[in-house]
């Protein structure tokens, strides 16, 4: 479900950044506010880490005999709490986007909204734990991990159809689109929970107390609703607010966008024609209004004719051939340095 | 054992070697940030931005703009000859990123089928066009990122985090969990082949067995991370802590960023490969 | 110095692994916790630093009690190896490891950095010092955790298993740099040839309880006792025996 930097305008990965910073930000003074930062801190590190290890042992799906593995953000909420373990998700994200080009770093926003913010701060709080408020038993653990498995991977799906959709990127209308992700991401997310639900269970049978004290300081502490929906309500702001400072530098973008995201579902209603390209051209980019600005009506003359075609190849086989130069010159001076050296 | 070789993801099987080796690329970039060419001593926070600001050059461009993304493609070719990171190893990196990138853009394809220009007798429709820019876009994105990891050692990244404000239990946290997953993952592997050799004619672990088998390495993480705590606790641990500081950047270090950074700047406003094209036709 | 009277420790479960236990380990000395595996060993170190806490009975470290007020200072002058180098060393880079402890106790960096590279020279193990800990051999991760403690200038050290894992060549290694290291000791060890190596006066664990305290000599080479402690004799020892 990692979003790619390739899917994303500019305006839709640094907003989403914007608001992943304040999540990580509200998370971080939120865990040393309780005091938690220097406990919870090796924790978080290797259960980190164990999702890396967890995610490396595929299992066999019953019937179909495929595989999968997991996420983990239910996992690690009813382990460590919800701000802890959105943190570790973060930083296991950062690390896939740095060392692994898992999603990239313009869409590491996304990601850690899709992926953390979603399942930690949302359907962790807002399912899992009324579900379990009552006690734990094997029972209500294992409903408790599934709903909010699932409904973690449902509203994450539809939020990469979103941000996909609002970058303007893909051609695919809303329906076709959310059609394609939610089904699929309902059986990952089904998945998802019997794991996560049969890894807890097994936790709880073996050392209940680390879930048991988990529960009971939350249920000391907590007004975890209207807690949760004072983070929304401060990410809404932030998200609005950088939004809003885009759509004032471009008006095109935002308004392309979010035109398309309303326009395309009534097309999509209403026989799926899709719109006209011209309007799709101006997108989201920096500087909207040159060469293929005007492509949908007059082709000929811009960037697409033979020399921007002869150019382009040109270009690509330049930087080619720049790189292997060098490569080359090194591998020859590098040799000859061995040589002397020997 | 038929499946001792590596398996595709897609067979649904997994094996000893597929885990073996993938223990293996977790710190195979590091391997790479350990050389000694100029692109490995730039320092890492002039890397880091020049490539933030690459990124979203690239990404800025419009759905149909695959000519001026062309010129691009120098800074991830110099920046691997320099630096001497393999073609291939990027090439293995990036194919796990394929399949999301391909659906959206194949989508387009189906979806955007107005005729752009004609090679020859043969139209290219606005969904190709589009299909392309955005594989391009991704192999550039990809590409850049993944030489700023070959290039720079893992606790010189962390420490710029830290510069960049980020809150330093982030910081560690993920200092820790790079640490950690390697060790975890040889247990998990150890774990995985005493299963395998007890299991021989199922392909990887069963659902039935996934809560205990899951479950017994989340509870030795948990054991382990006792015993770190504990150690760190006997050194006087009291919250997150700051990372050796790196060295200063050097006044070369800040020209290469803003040479990076004009470019980027320079040719998202002239279509460079346009240019070019002119002169030549 | 370190002075245990009648010390017991349970776990949370209600498990005592440590059960009236004395001892007294005098400044300069090197002391060996010797015993089977399950013995209590490893907890009886961690109850010294307070990490576990004793459920009976007092511990005094340098003439401190070992109590919540105490333990930052307590900490500080009584260092604790770990058995696993890998638990011990969880930071990006040896150096940070072991700058580690020095920052915590309010070190600026130019004066952690003097540290790290004095410990790194005493250990002969400057080449380590930007190495990221996953990169090293079982041997030199055991060094950089002994690194890692000694940064903090302790003036007792408690080594856990501190030859376990080990090649023996790395093991022959670690046992004479640990005998070149002038402070007090209290090793815990089932490797007897480690403790007859340098400790003039070990103890035995079994069960908890200690059963035997005397000279090594004394101890480590009468056959009754070691088998009681589920321990065999040194291979030397059985071999001058045969003789």
């Amino acid at each position: 479900m990692h979003m790619a930097d390739a899917l994303l305008s500019p305006a839709v990965g640094t907003a989403m950044w914007a608001v992943s910073a304040g999540a990580v930000a509200y998370s971080a003074a939120k865990i040393k506010k309780d005091d938690l930062d220097d406990k919870k801190l090796p924790v978080m590190g290797v259960m980190g880490a164990f999702v890396f290890a967890a995610q490396m042992i595929n299992f066999t799906i019953p019937v179909t005999g495929s595989s999968g593995h997991i996420g983990g953000g239910i996992l690690l909420a009813a382990l460590l709490g919800e701000f802890p373990a959105f943190l570790t998700v973060t930083a296991v994200l950062l690390i896939q986007a740095l060392f692994f080009a898992d999603g990239g770093l313009l869409a590491l926003g996304c990601n850690i909204f899709n992926m953390g913010v979603v399942p930690c701060l949302f359907a962790y709080p807002l399912l899992f734990k009324p579900l379990v408020k009552k006690g734990l038993t094997p029972k209500r653990i294992a409903i408790a991990s599934v709903v909010s498995a699932v409904a973690g991977l449902q509203a994450g799906a539809f939020c990469v159809v979103l941000e996909t959709l609002a970058s303007g990127i893909t051609a695919l209308p809303f329906g076709v689109f959310a059609a394609l992700m939610q089904p699929i991401h309902l059986a990952i997310g089904a998945c998802e929970g019997l794991i996560t639900s049969a890894v807890l269970i097994f936790v709880y049978k073996m050392r209940p107390e680390i879930m048991e004290s988990l529960q009971q300081k939350t249920k000391m502490a907590c007004v975890p609703l209207g807690k949760t929906l004072a983070v929304l309500a401060a990410l809404t702001i932030v998200t609005g607010g950088v939004l809003s400072l885009f759509a004032s530098s471009y008006p095109d973008g935002l308004e392309w966008a979010v035109g398309k995201v309303a326009g395309s579902s009534e097309i999509e209603a209403g026989g799926g024609v899709y719109q006209a390209t011209g309007e799709i051209q101006s997108s989201t980019s920096f500087m909207p209004d040159y060469n293929y600005k005007d492509a949908g009506e007059d082709v000929g003359a811009s960037g697409t004719s033979v020399a921007g075609l002869a150019g382009s190849v040109l270009t690509f086989a330049l930087a080619g051939a720049t790189g292997l130069a060098i490569s080359l010159f090194k591998r020859r001076t590098g040799e000859k340095g061995a040589g002397a050296g020997a | 054992m038929r499946d001792c070789g590596r398996t595709r993801w897609w067979k649904g099987a997994v094996t000893i070697a597929d885990i073996k080796s993938s223990i293996g690329e977790l710190y195979a970039i590091e391997q790479l940030a350990r050389g000694a060419s100029a692109v490995h001593r730039l320092h890492p926070m002039a890397k880091l931005i020049a490539t933030a600001f690459y990124i979203i050059a690239v990404a800025s461009y419009g759905r149909y703009d695959a000519g001026g993304l062309m010129v691009y493609a120098f800074y991830p070719a110099v920046m691997m000859a320099v630096s001497e990171t393999p073609c291939r190893f990027l090439l293995r990196r990036f194919l796990p990123a394929l399949p999301f990138v391909l659906l959206a853009g194949i989508s387009n394809v189906l979806f955007d089928t107005q005729t752009a220009f004609f090679i020859g007798p043969v139209g290219v429709s606005f969904g190709v066009l589009s299909l392309a820019v955005i594989l391009i876009k991704a192999w550039l994105s990809v590409t850049v990122v993944l030489i700023l990891a070959a290039t720079t050692p893992m606790q010189d990244l962390a420490c710029q985090l830290a510069r960049l404000r980020i809150p330093a239990v982030l910081v560690m946290l993920v200092a820790m969990t790079y640490r950690y997953m390697g060790i975890l993952s040889d247990e998990a592997h150890a774990m995985f082949t005493a299963y395998t050799l007890r299991a021989p004619k199922q392909k990887g672990i069963a659902m039935a067995h996934m809560g205990s088998f899951t479950g017994q390495l989340l509870l030795r993480s948990i054991g382990r991370a006792e015993r770190v705590y504990a150690a760190m606790k006997c050194r006087g641990f009291h919250g997150a802590q700051r990372l050796a500081p790196a060295r200063r950047a050097a006044a070369a270090d800040w020209v290469f960023c803003v040479c990076v950074c004009l470019f980027s700047v320079l040719f998202r406003v002239v279509n460079f490969s346009y240019l070019l094209g002119r002169i030549l036709v | 110095m370190i002075e245990v009277r009648n010390l017991s420790v349970a776990y949370p479960d209600g498990t005592k692994a440590v059960s009236g236990v004395s001892f007294t380990v005098g400044d300069g000395e090197s002391v060996a916790v010797v015993g089977a595996n399950g013995a209590g060993k490893s907890t009886l170190l961690c109850a010294l630093v307070g990490i576990l806490p004793a459920s009976g009975g007092t511990i005094c470290a340098n003439g401190m009690a070992v109590q919540k007020k105490h333990l930052p200072q307590i900490r500080a002058a009584v260092g604790l190896v770990f058995q696993n180098p890998d638990d011990q060393l969880f930071m990006p880079s040896i150096y940070d490891d072991i700058a580690f402890g020095p920052r915590n106790y309010g070190l600026s960096e130019a004066e952690a950095e003097k540290r790290v590279s004095e410990v790194l020279a005493a250990l002969d193990a400057g080449h380590l010092k930007d190495k990221a800990p996953h990169k090293l051999s079982g041997g030199e991760k055991r060094i950089a955790a002994l690194g890692s403690v000694l940064a903090m200038r302790p003036s007792v050290m408690l080594l856990d298993e501190p030859s376990s894992f080990l090649d023996p060549r790395a093991r022959r290694g670690i046992i004479a740099l640990l005998a070149g290291i002038g402070l007090t000791k209290l090793v815990a060890t089932h490797d007897l040839d480690l403790a007859l190596a340098q400790n003039k006066h070990p103890v035995a664990q079994r069960k908890g309880g200690l059963f035997a305290d005397g000279r090594a000599s004394d101890i480590l080479q009468n056959v009754h006792l070691m088998a009681q402690a589920g321990l065999e004799l040194p291979l030397c020892c059985q071999a001058s025996k045969r003789a």
